[in-house]
Order: C-alpha cells, then structure tokens, then sequence
C-alpha cells in the first residue's frame, strides 16, 4: 500500500517536472543568441571591414602612382589588405567559389568566359595578381596596373557585400568552410601559391589560424551544454603551437612537414569532432550527391580524403566489385584490339605504375607515337585526360584509344559482337551489370576498365604513412625534400598536396594544365616542342592561344617508377627534370614562349637540395602493388581468339 | 524513491538542456538540390524518356545507322496533316531535335546535325511512341539523321524555329565562327574547309558566290522533318550567331533572336505567305523615328553576310545574348530570353562608338548600379530576363526579370525562395484542360555561372538548370509566379521544351549532363511529360497563396502532400516521422520536397518549436 502510494506521488510529481521540463524555457532564438548568430555577426563585420581597407587601399595605390605615398606606406597598407582579406577569405570561397576564383584570389593566369557563343578570355584579377605586382620593381605600368586592380578588388568586395552580406549561414556550413580553410592554407598558402610575388603565406598563415580560434571561441557555450568543453580547449591549444609555429617560419625556412603533421591534421579533425559533438547535420547527410571531399575524413592524407566516386559515374554499390574484377580481365585482354595483339597493358604495365618505360609509346605496328605514357596510378582523381586534356572523365579516355588506327583501331560494335562469344565474358557482364538486358555495352565496357584503374589509388607510400601516424620516421633528406617541394622549389603550386597532380584544392575538382616550354630534345639549340597540347585537343571550346603547348599536370606519386618524363618523354631521369625547373622550363632556356605558366626565373636550388627533393619524390611510391590476372577467359567460339595472350 | 527521484530530475534537466543546445537532433537530409536523375513531376504527370544520344541509332543510309549525336538542343514538333500518309492511325507528327556541335562524323555527316523521327500517341494512356519509317531515300527505321550535304553542312546547331502555322523547322547554327579552323578543330570538327559554292537556290543574290567554308555557317536553316533533309540555308536573313526565331500567324513574319553581345533582333516579311525566299529584312532599333524597323539590303549578299556591320551602321538596339524567340498566337505578342552575359563590359563598346544603341533597360540597370553605362566594367547582369515585343505598338518591354535580383538587400526573410537565371529556351504551351482554354509560357534556363546565388551554396560547380511554367494570364508576372516544372539532372543544360499540338505533352531535352550520372542521364536525352490536359494537373505544381497569414503562426499546404509542401514563411524546420525519430532538417526554406518518403504521418516541426502532423500520400 505505502508503496503503492509512494508511486503514485512519485509518478505526479514526475508529471509535473515533465510539464515544467517540457514547457519552453527562455526561448534560445538561433540565428541570434546561439553560436551561430555571433558568427554571422562577425563574418557581415569582417566584410564591411575588409571592403574599408580594399577602399584604402585603392587610395594608397593611388597615392602611390601620384608620387604622394611612400613605397613603405604602400606595403604596409598591403599587409593590412591581406590580413582583413585572411579573415573572410575562407567564407567568400566557401560561399561562393566561382566570384571567389574569378574576381577574389583565383590564379594570375587568363581564362575564357564560359558559355558564351564566342572566345572571350577573361583577364586574371584580384589578390594574386595584386600581389605579384606588390613584388614588381614598381615600374610606372606597374603602378597604372596595381591601380586599375586595387579598383577592381574594391569594386568586387562591395558586390560581394551587397549579396553574401545577407546570407545566413547555419553551422554546419561554418564546420565546412573553416575546415576547408584548413586545406587551403595547407596546399595554397603555406606552399606559395596564394601569394605568387610576395611569398607571405606564412605570414597569412598566422591570420587564418587567429580568426578560425576567434570563431571557434563562439562555440564555448554550446561544448559545455555537450560536456565536450575539451574539444574547444584541445583545438586552441594545438592551434596556438601552429601560430608559434607560423610566426618563427618564413617562406625559406618554414618546416612544413611538421606543421601538417602536427598542427593542421589534428586541427582538420578537432572542427570535425567539434561539429559532431554538437550534433549538427553534415553535408554527408544533407547531400546524396557525393563531394570531392569526404567531409568524414580526418586529415589531408587519410586513404578516403578524396572520394573516388565524385570523379566517375559509377555508383558506389554492391556490384562495384564485381565491375572492378571485370575491368581486371579486360584490361589486360587483347581482344579489345583489331588483331587480338594489344592490350591496355601494352602501355600501362603494373609493375612500372602502369605506364611503358618508353620515351613515348609503341604504336600497332611498333613505331613510336605523338606522346608519353602517362600512369593510371591516382589517375581516377582529374576532370580532364590525356596529355592535352581532350576528355572531361575516366570513362570517356577508353575510347580514343579503341579508335584510334594507331592504338586499338577497332570499335565498340566490334569488341561487343566478340565479347558476346564469351560464355565467361558475358556472364561476368551479367553479373557486374545486372539492370541490363543485354549487359555487353560500350558504357559498361567504359565503366569496368574505370573501375579497375580507381583500385590504383594506395596511398600508402612511406610519406603518407608519415602522416597517416602508421610510420614514425623519414629521413632527413626526404623531410628537407618534402619541405623544398612545397616551398622554396615551388613544385606543390602546380602538383598539389595530397595527390601531387594538378587536381586543384581546395574543392578538388578541376585539373589544371601547365605550359612549361618543354623542348623537342634535351640538347642544344633548344627547340619548343611542336605538340600544341591543350590548343589542339579538339575541345571547340578551349581554342585559346594560351593554351598551346600546355599539358595536364600528372601526378609525381610513383614517379621513380614512370620515366621517361613530360609529354614526350624528352627527359631520361629525375636529375634532368629538376635541372629544367632549376633553369625556368623553356622560357629559362631562352625558348622566347611568351606565355609560359611557370615561372622563368631560375629556382637556385643547389646540388643537395636537388637530390633531397628527389629523395623525397622517391618516398612517394606506393607500398602496394598490382598484379595482372592469372589467365583471361579462353571460351570464345571462335577458336583463334583463345590463343590470344595474356599481355603482362 | 528520492534518489531516483533525483536521477529522473538530473535526466529531465540535461534533457531540457541538451534541447535548448540543439533543436533539432541527429541525421538530416536537404531540399532536393541534388537530384541525379530529371526529377519528375508528380501524377497525374507522366513521364518517359524517348530519345538517347550515343545510344540510340540513328538511319544515315540503307541498312547504315550510328548512334546519335549528342548534345540535344531545340525540339521541334510538326502536327500530321490530312496529306500525310502515315499507316498508324495513332501518329501525331514529326520531332526534330537539334545537336549543338561541331564534330566530324564519317556517316552522320561533319559539324552539327539534326535527328527525326515520327511519333504516336496511345490512346489508352496517352504515352507517346516513335513510330518506325521507311523515308523516300529508302532510310528505314526509328530514328533519321538528317542530311545537310545538299546545304554545304552545318554546325552548332542549337535553336530553332517551329512555326505555329504549320509546323515547319528552321535550325539555327549559332556559335558565330570566323575561320576556317574553329570549324575543322584539328579534323574532329568539319574536316572539308575547302571554299564552298553556292549553287541553285532561290537566292539570286547568293548562286555561284564562292565563300570561305566557315562562312556557310551561321545561318537558319530550314529543313523537312518528314523526309530528315535540308531544305535551304536562309541566305536572305543574315548571316548572324542564332539562336532562336518565330514565325507570326500572317506565315510572313519571321521574328529572329541572335546570341551574342551585342545581339540584334531581326524581322522577315515575306512578300508571300509561306514563302520566305523573298521579302524584306529589317533590324530593330527601338528609337528610329517611326516604325522601329531598318530595313538592311538582302538583295545585296555582302550586307547578307555582313549584318551585324550593317546592323551597327543602322544604328540597331543591342542586347546582352538574345535567345530563343516564341509568339503567343492568341495576342500576337513575341517574347524572347535575353540570357545575359555576367559582364559584358567592353563587348558592345565599339558598336555603341559607331552608332549602334543600348536597350533602354540595360542604360537603366547600369544606372541603379551606379555604373557609368552598360559598357562599365562593373556593370552585371548576371541573371538575364524575359523580354516582351508588341508588334502593335513596337516596343521591347522586359516581361519578366530574372533574378534573385534586387538593387537593395533583402532581409533574410524576404530573400527569394525561386530564382530563374539565365532563361534560355522558350516556347508557349497551348492547352484545353476541362474545356477551358488556357496559355503558358515554357521557360528552360541555362546556367552562366554559379555565383551570386545562381545555385545553392552547396552546389558551386553543379548547375542545376530549371523548366518553368508561367501561367500567361497573370499580369506583370515575377519570378514569384513561376511554377517549377521539373529539373534536368546535374550538369546539364534544359532545353527544347516544345509542347505537342495537342497540348497533351511537353518534349524536354536534357543536354550535355555530367559526367556522373547513372546511365542514360550520363548522355543528353529527350524526354516526355504527359499529362497537361488532365484536369487539376497544373494546379499540382503551383505554390499555394498564403496572403494574409501571419509569419507569427506556421501553416504547411498541401496537407496530405504528394511532392511538395509549402510553408507561409521561412524557416528551418525538421521532419520526424511516426516513431519520433528526425528523418530531415531543411534551414532557411519556404518548401520542402517530400519525394522518396512512404506514405504515412510526419511532424514537421520549425525551429521555434511549431509542430504541424503532415501526411505524405
């Protein structure tokens, strides 16, 4: 009975807590009293701020020009222009990349208008170019063309601040942004590219690490209502380390390695536990689509940093394996061809990270083509293939190679009316294509070979081991070479981290090409290469003279492995590589190319620090290797066929 | 007791503060930005996919077929006629769908192209069907390149003009080229440059001139879907970058759109009706003192393929890339996009110095923007519009504005829930729905960019291109009034929106997609939504009116809800289903999509703790 009563006290009073408890407190209103609503607050201040000091800065440059206003004062209005444009940069990017790339900090380099029906090249401006004329001698074009583009930066911010300026961004976009900062600081601004004439990436460095703790600070509140408060704590404290860090470095001296490793990876993971500790939606969640970016990787080298699956048209599902095991055969099958004799392999050997060992490869009949044979190795992480960037996808490259008269000189009717005779092939289709009717189709035959080659991508080279904490040590050499790659060789501006290609971060969606006046042959009289490269791809769209003589950028991963270099393959090793950037590529040769994307000047690398960049290169091979399949499918009815080789 | 008491009170607590931390917790998914596929609109719609490029094979001779072009661009529907002799009773006329490239093809033919083919109508059901054709040539089977040899070839074939008399094609070769090598591309484009003469036309003018290759592109060209050949290139209407055209209901009239910045807007008058090998071209130049037409000599073949310099010296207007041009036959009245261009800048400054003029519209903008004029540096216009011609009175007026525009910042609140940029395709959709007449003006957009709020900030480098409905009897339509009709999937472009006569369905192409899409939505494909004439159709798709409804209360409708719900106010709200579990949190929205839910009972409930039961059915 008294038990009995106690209960039913017990339980009316837990009535009445539950009607207080779920009778709305104070209401918290988001977009003001919360975390978020500070953010806002600080970002529409930053902005308004930093439009001030670009009008500033405008004057000073005017000043400047009229002789009123001394190169010091000049400089010093700059550094306060990139401190305030540090501050608000990651969110402009973040919100919205195309007026960021296009009129903030996109590369000094022209580029044509898109869609529209005529060839408009649109002049580089914003940042990069202000700061490659901050470095100038200040000749009196100089002065006229630093005027004209502090103008331009002024005129831009304030459209930029008349529509972000009203943009409510909600936390998981800040979580975004802050930690795509991270990514950009790492690969465009410690490494120079951010700042092409002044080389103060350090320098910003500091600002963006001081503004994301500012920012972060706001969180405090809200981590200890999720007794996470330790989360914030941890965050400052290692991003202090990185701010004592950044403020002792200079472009020449900085350890950049280290910095990563222990300052910007922790960082990169420490937004994201913050986010998730305080169980706002992610990006993963709100999109089915895939991003570039797997949001759920924890640092730059994490093995799914990139996701492979944003670059191809192949879903990620159960059958993914069986397609990958198909494009295995295929692969190495010279049924593909006319006459049963090459495979892709024929080129593309594993054992050499799939490339030939040749200066440029074998046609049909065994004379040499137009062009080097580039690696599969990582090769699924691009938007544009071959030499001259004439295909946008993995799944369209196949093609030029089953029609063109000198590699497989064959066509898709051609391999499908034979695979079809294949017990094997056709219930291997079958099973990997399983929508299908009649599974045996140019796109799924496209899509098996894409899926095999997205397998090369190990990430497991002793450098990334390094980052990925699984090995403790490199050795000097490679570290110094490490840290001379993404500094003072300037290698990282064009073969970008992590994959060291010219996959452009931070979104990681567009491949650049690079004009580097490679010569025909490496000897004296120096003579410009004739292969137009991008110029003569055939893309109606891309017919700009800047764009001749310009080829994709590859990746170096595995590049003690893939030899001859460049595009035609005119450089036997390393050695002979790096003396062609240590001289300024062709334009340092004296090869009069007017519009070379490298830089001509000369690196002044010395012997050791040429040797320790190749030391590091080397440590970029992959660990893993890839083996051809032990025997293709010998069932086809015509007889002859089932002779054909296994080509290794 | 007490300390369990005390637990349970530790535990209310926490709770209460974890809530007042966040408002909504756990796993969320997002207005439906992303789709991969062409979203599809709700029943009573139908939908079906008709046409593959690179798929389907296209009849480029007897017993000789390749697959299709890709890049589909303007659809064109011709009606059968009582002359027609077509064996299946179900037949209703000829598409024409238009390929944007210049690509060498041994079979199809260099350049550009055209595919045909003849389509029927279930009566049971109303889905469409190609219909198999045996041509006069003796081309047998589903789908016909069409043969422009006879023309000299073409390129870039992009819009077109369907007459609302007859049905006839026009395609138009825009992409303005001015030498041999942007058409021969390094021998992937149109590999025979070599001069072309022009032989046997209707255009004395023309015959026996011999120009350079590059030259006999970038004209109309018309061409006979039933037998999938070139009839003519137009020679008498100015060799110009076009893009679109109509004809007027007097079959004289040809109204012409030319995409470029500067693009002029051209006039045909044919001195007979239904032949348009002979008449009077004219320009538009909305200040000329009387009618605001200036006739450009095409007797005289160099001004034919000088226009725009003839243009110029006519002092004619100047748009920003005009578009696709349509006419509503019940007023007359001819509307075209005018697409835009972010910054045109420079691009007309040499044309306004000899004598060319400005829209008034573009002197205006450039004015609120407190730009110097429209050939400032700063001047945008980034979003494009819809501009209105009145052949009564003469003037070019815009229609509708696209945007989010605005020349000073909105609130948060007030900040657009549509946007239309760059319109592009354009055409009218005529329909009888429950005996009642009714008009609609099909807008496709087509991305020029992505920033300035373009596409949502998740998406920067996907463009998500949409179709729109406007209801042609509201008067001084905005953004606000368009419905949304369906989405192509990402990365492409839409276009063609040509409704059949029947007004019954509406042919939409997905063009040039990217790359990572599920097959077919990898290639640029033509599709079909049925179902216009159903009754209450439309109605499905439009936004309810929510005036007078106080922000202070939170009212959803439709409720049961099929696609989507709207809100009388923005707000970010989560979704939770039966169990109380949250299944979505959508931020700052007027609406939300509820495709992909079962049918059952959600909350939804915003973030200032309203709760409202919706039932997805």
């Amino acid at each position: 009975m008294k038990t009995d009563t106690f209960f039913f006290l017990g339980s009316f009073l837990l009535a009445g807590l539950l009607i207080i408890a779920s009778k709305p407190p104070k209401k918290t209103r988001t977009y003001v009293d919360k975390a978020i609503g500070s953010i806002n607050d600080k970002f529409h201040e930053d902005l308004s701020d930093c439009y001030n000091v670009a009008l500033q800065f405008h004057e000073a440059a005017r000043s400047f020009q009229e002789g009123k206003a001394s190169e010091n004062q000049l400089k010093e209005e700059y550094s306060q222009l990139r401190k305030s444009f540090k501050k608000i940069e990651f969110f402009i990017e973040y919100l919205d990349k195309e007026a960021f790339d296009k009129t903030m900090n996109g590369a000094p380099l022209p580029k044509l208008e898109k869609k529209v029906a005529d060839l408009r090249v649109l002049q580089p401006k914003g940042m990069q170019v202000i700061d490659e004329i901050m470095a100038s001698e200040f000749a009196v074009t100089d002065k006229q063309d630093l005027v004209s583009n502090a103008y331009r930066l002024e005129s831009d911010l304030k459209k930029i601040k008349q529509f972000l300026g009203v943009r409510r961004l909600t936390d998981r976009q800040f979580f975004e942004a802050s930690r795509q900062a991270l990514v950009r600081l790492t690969t465009l601004g410690i490494t120079g590219f951010d700042t092409p004439g002044t080389q103060v990436g350090i320098e910003d460095a500091t600002v963006v690490l001081q503004t994301q703790q500012e920012y972060l600070r706001f969180y405090n509140k809200e981590l200890k209502n999720v007794n996470a408060p330790k989360l914030l704590k941890d965050f400052i404290r290692v991003s202090n380390q990185g701010i004592s860090q950044t403020q002792k470095g200079s472009f020449e001296n900085f350890d950049r390695l280290t910095f990563i490793k222990t300052v910007v990876n922790p960082l990169y993971k420490g937004i994201k536990d913050i986010h998730l500790a305080l169980d706002y939606e992610t990006i993963e969640e709100v999109s089915r689509y895939p991003l570039a970016v797997n949001y759920k990787a924890d640092h730059l080298f994490e093995k799914d940093f990139l996701n492979k699956f944003y670059y191809v048209s192949i879903a990620n599902d159960t059958n993914f394996n069986k397609i990958a095991s198909l494009g295995k055969l295929l692969f190495y099958d010279p049924v593909l061809s006319k006459n049963n004799s090459i495979s892709c392999s024929s080129c593309h050997a594993p054992e050499k990270a799939f490339t030939d060992g040749l200066t440029t490869s074998n046609s049909n009949t065994g004379s040499p083509l137009k062009r080097n044979s580039m690696t599969l190795n990582y090769s699924v992480y691009a938007s544009a293939y071959f030499h001259d960037l004439r295909t946008k996808r993995l799944e369209d490259q196949f093609e030029h190679v089953v029609t063109s008269k000198d590699e497989f000189d064959s066509s898709y009717p051609e391999i499908v009316q034979k695979l079809n005779t294949s017990p094997t092939y056709s219930e291997m289709f079958t099973k990997a294509f399983p929508a299908y009717d009649k599974p045996i189709k140019p796109n799924n035959i496209d899509y098996a070979l894409a899926a095999y080659v997205m397998q090369f991508t190990a990430f497991d080279s002793p450098v990334d081991t390094y980052f990925q904490e699984t090995s403790t040590s490199l050795s000097e050499e490679v570290k110094n070479g490490f840290n001379l790659f993404t500094g003072k060789a300037n290698c990282a501006t064009c073969h970008f981290l992590p994959t060291f290609s010219g996959l452009v971060p931070p979104l990681y969606k567009e491949t650049e090409a690079e004009v580097l006046g490679v010569p025909e042959s490496n000897s004296e009289p120096w003579i410009l290469d004739d292969d137009l490269g991008r110029l003569g791809n055939g893309v109606t769209q891309e017919v700009a003279d800047f764009y001749g003589n310009a080829f994709k950028t590859p990746t170096v991963r595995n590049i003690e492995k893939t030899g001859p270099y460049m595009h035609n393959g005119v450089y036997k090793t390393l050695e002979e590589v790096m003396e062609f950037y240590n001289l300024g590529g062709g334009a340092g040769l004296g090869l009069g190319i007017d519009h070379q994307t490298l830089a001509p000047d000369p690196l002044n690398l010395t012997d050791k620090e040429i040797s320790d960049i190749i030391a590091f290169m080397e440590s970029l091979n992959d660990t893993k290797e890839f083996s051809p399949p032990s025997d293709l499918p010998r069932d086809f009815s015509e007889k002859k066929l089932n002779e054909r080789e296994l080509i290794k | 007791m007490k300390r369990t008491l005390l637990t349970l009170l530790l535990c209310v607590v926490m709770g209460t503060a974890v809530t007042a931390q966040n408002e909504f917790s756990s796993s969320v998914v997002e207005v439906d930005w992303e789709a991969v596929e062409v979203v599809i609109p709700p029943s009573p719609f139908q939908y079906q996919i008709l046409f593959i490029g690179g798929e389907d094979m296209v009849q480029t001779g007897t017993n000789e077929e390749v697959p299709a072009k890709q890049w589909h661009d303007f659809i064109g529907f011709t009606p059968l006629t009582d002359e027609d002799c077509v064996d299946d009773p179900n037949a209703i006329g000829w598409v024409s769908i238009n390929h944007e490239r210049i690509q060498a093809d041994d079979k199809i033919g260099d350049g550009g192209g055209m595919t045909t083919f003849l389509m029927g109508r279930q009566p049971s059901d109303d889905l469409l069907y190609v219909i198999p054709q045996t041509l006069s040539d003796g081309r047998e089977g589903d789908f016909f390149n069409v043969d422009f040899s006879n023309v000299g070839e073409t390129g870039m074939n992009c819009g077109g003009i369907n007459s609302i008399v007859d049905g006839r094609i026009w395609t138009a070769e825009e992409w303005f080229r001015s030498d041999n090598a942007s058409i021969y591309v390094d021998g992937n484009g149109v590999r025979d440059t070599t001069a072309y003469t022009i032989k046997y036309t209707e255009f004395e003018m023309a015959n026996f001139e011999t120009i350079p290759k590059y030259q006999n592109f970038n004209w109309m060209v018309e061409i006979d879907p039933r037998e999938s050949k070139a009839v003519r290139k137009q020679y008498n209407w100015g060799r110009q970058p076009f893009e679109g055209g109509t004809i007027a209901a007097d079959n004289k009239t040809a109204y012409l759109g030319a995409d470029a910045t500067p693009g002029f807007f051209t006039k045909f008058v044919a001195d007979v009706e239904g032949d348009f090998t002979s008449g009077t071209t004219y320009v538009y130049k909305h200040d000329a003192a009387g009618e605001p037409w200036v006739e450009i000599d095409n007797t005289d073949f160099e001004k034919m393929l000088n226009f725009k310099d003839e243009a110029v010296a006519a002092g004619a207007t100047m748009y920003n890339r005009l578009e696709w041009v349509t006419i509503n036959k019940n007023t007359g009245k001819v509307y075209m996009t005018e697409t835009g261009r972010d910054n045109p800048w420079d691009r007309w400054a040499d044309e306004a110095a000899e004598g060319a003029v400005y829209a008034p519209h573009h002197i205006q903008r450039a004015a609120d923007q407190g730009a110097s004029g429209p050939d400032d540096e700063n001047y945008w216009d980034y979003y494009g519009r819809i501009l209105e011609f009145d052949p009564a009175t003469g003037e070019i007026n815009i229609f509708v504005e696209a945007g989010p525009y605005f020349p000073t910042s909105p609130s948060v609140n007030d900040y657009p829930a549509k946007h239309l940029s760059n319109p592009d395709g354009l055409n009218m959709l005529y329909v009888n729905v429950a005996g009642e007449d009714r008009t609609y003006m099909l807008i496709n957009e087509d991305l020029n960019g992505t920033s300035f709020g373009r596409t949502p900030i998740e998406y920067p480098d996907d463009r998500m291109c949409e179709m729109y409905l406007l209801d042609m009897e509201v008067t001084n339509p905005t953004v606000d009034d368009l419905i949304r009709l369906t989405q192509t999937p990402r990365g492409a472009e839409i276009t063609g929106a040509c409704a059949t006569t029947d007004g019954k369905s509406v042919l939409v192409n997905s063009q040039h997609p990217d790359s990572s899409n599920p097959f077919p939505y990898n290639n640029s494909l033509t599709f079909a939504i049925t179902g216009f004439d159903d009754s209450g159709a439309i109605d499905v798709l439009s936004a309810p009116d929510f005036t007078g409804v106080p922000d202070d209360t939170f009212m959803i409708s439709p409720n049961p809800v099929e696609r989507i719900v709207y809100f009388n106010k923005a707000t970010d709200v989560a979704l939770y289903d039966i169990t109380g579990k949250r299944i979505a949190v959508y931020r700052d929205v007027k609406s939300i999509d509820i495709a992909g839910l079962a049918q059952g009972t959600y909350l939804l409930k915003t973030v200032d703790g309203e709760t409202r039961k919706l039932l997805v059915k």
